[in-house]
């Protein structure tokens, strides 16, 4: 009796004491990712994060470049002068946490942690699935080593506090180069709809492709060769051609596209992060033109320059990409701005700390679905065969070979002209020639500063940017974000800032 | 309340031993006030034997029946009651002996609520402000924080704007936490964590502000903020009583926006030649096309009644409100039911209460943007079409705000009810044991639909939400509290257990492409939109397990001493830091009582006291120790969507307490029979371990942001309370009140031994257009501190200059900036009055916050001349040359104020016993009659909320100046 009554007040009192936590909508990590659905459902946040590519940054980054600008109107997009700035190179570590940040290691550490997991599960394919995530791992170290240089190199998920110091530029190439050099064999070579939006071996050559293709201006010594390996590569493979229509690259839908290798499938529903170009550009009153239904309207921001817009011949086909002129509504009236002007968009901007609302020509390269939100159901192409065909028209040019590298730029911009005569057809390919062309196929794909920089065009003055950047060339580099220095002392700003 | 439950016992003590004791001497006499009327209830107490005591009838008589023992000893009695002068009389030889008392302007013997107790006013070692029915503010009061702005030194009440709908934020000594709540804990009758909005303003008997660690670490858990107790009326024994009490109100906006009018807009594009202007015919005044004159209206009925074993209490209140903006309604039931039952002897006692309240509101903040359509609109744009639809634009931030207000249904409502049960009883007459279990639960609901029509709402044609929420809370007390007294040592003590979970619920479903609006939110599957996560639900709990103690003990009355521990047990904490402990000390010297003292008449009371106390904090969210997996978008595989998991948080296993620990020194004061009282007080608050939602490094963590106890902020501050009764005849009565606190509030440091950082910028996108850093968290400055650029002047063309901070010879926005004010204020005062004539009577409150910079953010963005004549402008807009607009010093102006917050004149209506009426009481009322200030937007009172604050953001709700007309009567 006596014992019961001891179990009865030590029950009582565990009870009156007992603090646990129940867990209802969340799962405990210890219960979870036992079974094949569930595992994955795990490894999908590491290709969930491809997501965040074109995010608020991607676009502003993008004004460092000689084409796309966003100029301050009025109030509007004004945001202190920063993007202005941008364009100007005056890069600054505090503005770079709002406007600038390329660190990516939230997307690392969560491929890692995925890695991680499955070491120790059965998995069907286990080779591939962990060759595409570190390539995918790759892929994202790539994009810091090109915009914020040199970063800690994290494999492991585990409480080290990494560090950059010490660390050169041409350390995260190699291991970029070498990672990927030893996986991309085991990516899967399937083209099929299975693999669409995933990584597979072509992907893999690509990037390597642009690691070598920028070797030079990482490590200080080109890889032409290797670089024009990895092209040939692709295009060998035969998975890939040029669309006859440049447009099908751009459509909702286009898993049809032979052209794109690798894709993010942005999703109104199901996978969105800022790939609205359209609202940011269209103007206020454009709502009126399309048949869309943008949550927050149209904001009037981002365009051209004019020196970029005029590097199109009249007769290209890819002006279509833009729109500038008079706006009409659906009706077929001319519209007009909110002072009442014409909405008549024009190349030219006189006063781009101060531009009207109709200045500056309007991007419209990705189809604009009937009924589109904000965020495009489109799916955006990261990597596009064309682009492998203009980085192997480049490599053979800087080995010599003009000829070999002109037919290749030809073949490429054919579709765009009906005839392409001889009126339109490049007679000599000059490194300008082909820079321009990059320029004009690939507009806001995100290369442009990438290519501004390898073919040293970068820090030289271009519209509204009218002074050569500072010779010490700390600007070919963003700087890290000064929130991520904040937060780790162990990480060192890139020089100049 | 262990001074009533002394004064029960006493009279325990003597009923029960009557019968067995031989009673050897009996006195017997009357109590009258100074008007000769009879005082019931007086206390009647042999000073020097306090188990002799009784009370007076309905007559003003009293028997008082000593023992042989007490005979021997007694030879002064004291006379006492509520709210009289307490009077002390020798023994007389006759066995008869009257007393008159006379009225006290403020009686020591009042009784302050503290935590689970009650003492003497003059008992106190803490710091604690009560605040009883005469000093409530008067006229629109819709609950317990309005019935106290002001009243309070250091407790600052900041409404920002009038929409009804909105709750005001409270500070009580400074901001002490980075992380979540930093308003005081809220105890409604005994349960912890109540929402304030359970209780009628009605209903309420006293608010009880603990200030001082000591006061407050009895809460430990969840009183770094202060603590107020709440105490609703209850049931008093005698004649049933019926009461109604009740006002009308009608209200206006204190001031609006001085905009371009069409004709002025006609005018100005005339003048300039600018052909590309478009007027779109009409003349509207877009501020007046969505206001109305407001009102509120409140109407109570209560009865109370009982007899010497029960007593009960039941009322019901209604409130209306109509805010000042279209379709702004919230309307209110509350309902308050209490009985206390005596058994045993009067030793067992019941006390059993329910609360509920019923409120549903169109909220229309869900679109904070509709001030800014208000006030960004073209004064020509019509609000209709011919044909009667709403006239729309559709353009960005230029939605029509009546079809907005008309169409978009965004109605909410709550019930929140609150059960109480409570048994104490009383073993010995120094020793008592009581239970109490208390169960409430919050039931919310929302719909929302914005119709095709609108311009929010077109995108998806038509969009409707409904979300309902549960929270259930469940609250086991159980505790033993002793009272004793051996000759001149006084002992009390009480030692408790307490239990309390909450569970909170959540479902909530959406739907788009609706065929009609005619259902709107009502029947969501007629939409045709249904996509990925437009369903979901969640739940989660929290625990708190505590075990408390408390020792008072005096000697004499002059020295005093308290002393509390409280250990709380908190699931949200890690599992090794679950645990805090939460320790206090007070000491108390009565000054006054000294022999040395006894020759200053004119002294009543001084009393110094000094307390040091811990207190803590754990208002984050559920589960921020563990590591868990949430749902985390979707993954694409095989042309398809699923949906994927991941971890949700960087688990931080070490979470712990944040803690308060705050050093008090108070001295008390009373002079001429109470003429003259109050407090000075300076304080010293130092909040360690602060919990932050941190940035951490990526990697080694998964996400830049974790919750963490980093850093410290302090506070220090000086309060002063000095009230009066300057006037006090027979006819004629004024009391006044003045308190001052001023508090400096320094974030200490951001760091801690795991990270180091020195500053946080906060606040981008608070202004449109300007999506920059507002405000700046750094050590060794205060909370709320602006940082943006430095305007030096203006030049003659009318461009604003600023500041090259750091001298390269250009001003560049992001390098250049600087600190630019603060929010928070540097001293509050206030003044009350209270005047009664015969039968009239009156009262005002000038409320005042003092030295706090306020960025108006309206007047930022409403000056942009180039913006005009496309959207409105201020009209001091013109003055202006067309710029860059910055965020500058320019637009950062004193936010100081000083408020006519509430005069209220009235009459008692006074009857014959033979008219059933007993009371009758009329009274006019204005609130906010004029506001002294040099703000030149609306009204600097703006939100104080959260880390961003003191920004008149272009969004403002205007105050409201209402006049009222209020009844009460009871028979």
């Amino acid at each position: 009796m006596k014992k019961y009554l001891i179990f009865t007040v030590l029950a009582v009192m565990t009870a009156c004491t007992n603090l646990d936590e129940e867990l209802y909508s969340v799962i405990s990590q210890d219960n979870f990712g036992k079974t094949a659905a569930e595992i994955n459902s795990l490894i999908g946040p590491a290709y969930g994060s491809i997501c965040e590519y074109v995010d608020g940054y991607y676009w502003y980054g993008m004004c460092s470049g000689d084409d796309y600008i966003i100029p301050s109107r009025g109030y509007d997009w004004n945001h202190g002068g920063v993007f202005r700035r941008i364009h100007e190179h005056e890069f600054n570590a505090l503005e770079a946490d709002s406007y600038y940040n390329f660190w990516r290691f939230n997307a690392v550490t969560n491929i890692n942690k995925v890695l991680e997991m499955i070491e120790d599960v059965e998995l069907s394919d286990k080779p591939r699935a962990i060759a595409e995530l570190r390539s995918l791992r790759a892929w994202w170290y790539f994009f810091m080593l090109d915009r914020i240089g040199p970063v800690p190199i994290v494999t492991k998920f585990d409480d080290t506090i990494p560090t950059n110091k010490g660390l050169t530029r041409k350390d995260v190439y190699d291991f970029t180069v070498s990672e990927l050099e030893e996986v991309v064999e085991s990516l899967s070579e399937d083209v099929t709809p299975e693999m669409y939006g995933k990584f597979n071996k072509w992907a893999g050559y690509t990037l390597l492709a642009k690691l070598y293709i920028n070797a030079e201006i990482y490590t200080g010594e080109p890889q032409w060769q290797k670089a024009l390996d990895a092209c040939n590569k692709v295009i060998e493979s035969g998975a890939y051609i040029l669309e006859p229509d440049n447009d099908t690259n751009f459509k909702v839908e286009c898993e049809n596209s032979r052209e794109n290798i690798f894709v993010i499938p942005y999703d109104y529903e199901h996978f969105i992060c800022y790939f609205i170009p359209y609202q940011m550009s269209l103007h206020y009153n454009q709502v009126d033109q399309f048949d869309i239904r943008f949550d927050g309207g149209c904001w009037n921001g981002p365009c051209f320059t004019e020196s970029f817009m005029k590097s199109y011949d009249p007769k290209d086909k890819r002006l279509g990409w833009f729109l500038y002129g008079q706006q009409y509504s659906k009706k077929g009236e001319p519209l007009t701005d909110r002072k009442g002007n014409p909405l008549n968009f024009t190349f030219e901007i006189a006063d781009y700390a101060n531009a009207t609302e109709v200045e500056g020509a309007r991007i419209f390269k990705w189809e604009l679905e009937k009924g589109s939100y904000n965020h495009l159901n489109n799916d955006f192409a990261v990597f596009r065969y064309v682009d492998v065909l203009l980085m192997k028209a480049e490599c053979l040019l800087r080995l010599g070979d003009e000829k070999g590298a002109r037919d290749i730029v030809n073949e490429c911009r054919e579709r765009n002209f009906a005839p392409y005569d001889a009126s339109v057809q490049i007679k000599t390919l000059t490194l300008d020639e082909l820079l321009a062309e990059r320029g004009r196929e690939l507009v806001l794909e995100g290369w442009r500063r990438n290519d501004l920089i390898r073919f040293g065009k970068f820090t030289e003055p271009f519209d509204f940017k009218n002074t050569q950047d500072n010779a010490d060339g700390h600007t070919l580099l963003f700087p890290i974000p000064q929130i991520v220095i904040d937060s780790n002392p162990g990480i060192v700003q890139n020089p100049g800032y | 309340m262990f001074l009533k439950s002394k004064l029960l016992s006493a009279v325990a003590a003597v009923l029960t031993a009557l019968p067995a004791m031989a009673q050897t001497r009996e006195i017997r006499g009357t109590v009258t006030d100074s008007d000769g009327l009879p005082v019931i209830a007086a206390g009647v107490q042999v000073v020097e034997a306090p188990k002799a005591v009784t009370v007076t009838g309905p007559d003003g008589k009293y028997v008082l029946a000593l023992s042989a023992e007490q005979a021997k000893v007694a030879r002064t009695i004291e006379f006492s009651c509520l709210g009289m002068k307490s009077v002390t009389l020798p023994v007389p030889v006759s066995g008869r002996l009257d007393a008159v008392l006379a009225p006290d302007a403020e009686s020591l013997q009042d009784i302050v609520v503290i935590g689970y107790g009650a003492v003497r006013k003059k008992d106190l070692t803490g710091s604690v402000v009560n605040i009883t029915q005469k000093q409530f503010n008067k006229g629109v009061v819709t609950s317990a924080t309005d019935m106290i702005a002001g009243q309070v030194a250091g407790l600052v009440v900041t409404k920002a704007g009038g929409d009804p709908t909105t709750e005001a934020t409270l500070r009580l000594r400074g901001t002490t936490s980075l992380l979540g709540g930093n308003g005081p804990l809220v105890v409604i009758d005994g349960v912890p964590g109540a929402s304030m909005n359970l209780v009628s303003p009605e209903d309420i008997a006293s608010i009880s502000v603990l200030k001082d660690a000591s006061a407050a670490a009895i809460y430990g858990a969840r009183s770094a903020n202060g603590v107020i107790i709440i105490t609703t009326k209850k049931g008093e024994e005698g004649k049933a009583t019926v009461s109604y009490n009740g006002y009308f109100a009608v209200e206006k906006a204190e001031k609006l926006l001085d905009m371009m009018t069409a004709e002025d807009w006609r005018a100005y594009v005339a003048e300039n030649n600018i052909t590309s202007a478009i007027d779109y015919g009409a003349s509207t005044d877009w501020q007046k096309v969505v206001t109305r004159l407001g009102s509120s209206q409140s109407h109570g009925v209560s009865l109370t009644g009982g007899s010497g074993k029960s007593q009960y209490r039941a009322s019901v209140t209604y409130l209306n409100r109509k805010g000042i903006m279209k379709e702004n309604d919230l309307q209110r039931f509350n309902a308050d039911v209490s009985f206390v039952q005596k058994a045993i002897d009067d030793r067992l006692t019941v006390n059993f209460s329910f609360m509920g309240s019923y409120e549903d509101w169109k909220d229309l903040s869900y679109n904070g943007d509709i001030w800014s359509y208000v006030y960004n609109l073209n004064p020509t744009v019509p609000v209709y079409n011919p044909d009667g639809s709403y006239f729309q634009l559709f353009t960005y931030m230029n939605y029509n705000p009546l079809s907005e207000i008309e169409q978009v249904h965004m109605d909410k409502s709550r019930h929140y009810s609150q059960g109480r049960l409570a048994v104490d009883f009383k073993i010995l007459p120094w020793l008592s044991a009581g239970v109490s279990g208390a169960l409430s639960r919050n039931n919310f609901i929302s719909g929302y639909y914005t119709p095709s029509t609108t311009e929010t709402g077109f995108a998806t044609s038509g969009l409707g939400n409904r979300t309902t929420s549960v929270s259930n809370m469940r609250l086991l007390e159980a505790n033993i509290t002793v009272d004793k007294d051996i000759d001149k040592h006084h002992i009390g003590a009480i030692l408790g257990y307490s239990w309390q979970q909450y569970v909170d619920e959540n479902f909530q479903g959406t739907n788009r492409e609706f065929t009609t609006d005619a259902f709107a939110y009502n029947n969501l599957s007629t939409g045709n939109d249904l996509q990925d996560g437009d369903v979901g639900s969640y739940k989660s709990s929290s625990k708190l397990i505590s075990f408390y103690g408390r020792v008072n003990y005096d000697y004499a009355g002059r020295y005093l001493f308290t002393g509390t521990l409280r250990s709380d047990g908190s699931s949200k904490f890690g599992k090794n830091n679950r645990w805090g402990l939460f320790p206090s000390a007070s000491v108390a010297w009565r000054i006054s009582s000294e022999p040395f003292m006894k020759g200053l008449s004119w002294l009543d009371d001084l009393k110094l006291r000094v307390s040091y106390g811990v207190t803590g904090n754990q208002d984050i969210g559920n589960y921020r120790t563990l590591a868990i997996y949430g749902p985390w978008g979707y993954y694409f595989n095989n042309g398809k969507f699923y949906p994927q998991y991941a971890p949700t948080q960087n688990p931080n296993p070490n979470l712990r307490w944040e803690k308060t620990a705050q050093l008090d020194i108070g001295l008390d004061y009373s002079f001429f029979d109470g003429r003259l009282r109050g407090a000075i007080e300076y304080y010293a608050k130092r909040t360690t371990d602060l919990l932050y939602d941190y940035d951490v490094p990526v990697p080694p963590y998964q996400y830049s942001v974790m919750t963490s106890n980093v850093g410290e902020v302090s506070n220090k501050g000086f309060e002063l309370t000095i009230a009066g009764t300057p006037v006090m005849t027979r006819d004629f009565r004024w009391d006044a009140s003045f308190n001052f606190a001023r508090n400096s509030n320094v974030l200490v440091s951001l760091s801690n031994e795991q990270f180091q950082r020195d500053k946080v910028y906060l606040g981008s996108y608070s202004i449109r257009g300007l999506a920059e850093t507002t405000i700046i968290l750094e050590e060794g400055l205060p909370l709320g501190t602006f940082y943006g650029a430095k305007c030096l002047g203006v030049d003659e063309d009318g461009i604003l200059l600023y500041e090259d901070v750091n001298g390269d010879g250009k001003f560049v926005y992001a390098d250049d900036r600087t600190y630019i004010g603060c929010a928070q204020p540097d001293f509050t005062a206030n003044f009350s009055s209270q005047f009664s004539y015969k039968n009239f009577f009156a009262s005002f409150l000038l409320r005042g916050v003092f030295g706090n910079d306020v960025i108006n953010g309206t007047s930022l963005y409403l000056s942009d001349i180039s913006r005009y004549p496309g959207e409105n402008v201020l009209r001091s807009a013109l003055k202006k040359t067309a710029q860059t607009m910055v965020y500058s010093s320019y637009y950062v102006e004193d936010g100081s104020f000083l408020r006519l917050d509430n005069i209220q004149i009235g009459y008692n209506f006074t009857f014959k016993p033979s008219v059933p009426i007993r009371s009758l009481r009329l009274s006019l009322t204005a609130n906010n009659l004029f506001n002294i200030t040099r703000y030149t937007g609306i009204d600097p009172e703006v939100s104080q909320s959260g880390l961003v604050f003191g920004i008149d953001a272009r969004d403002y709700y205007p105050k409201t100046r209402s006049v009222s007309l209020g009844m009460s009567v009871s028979f």
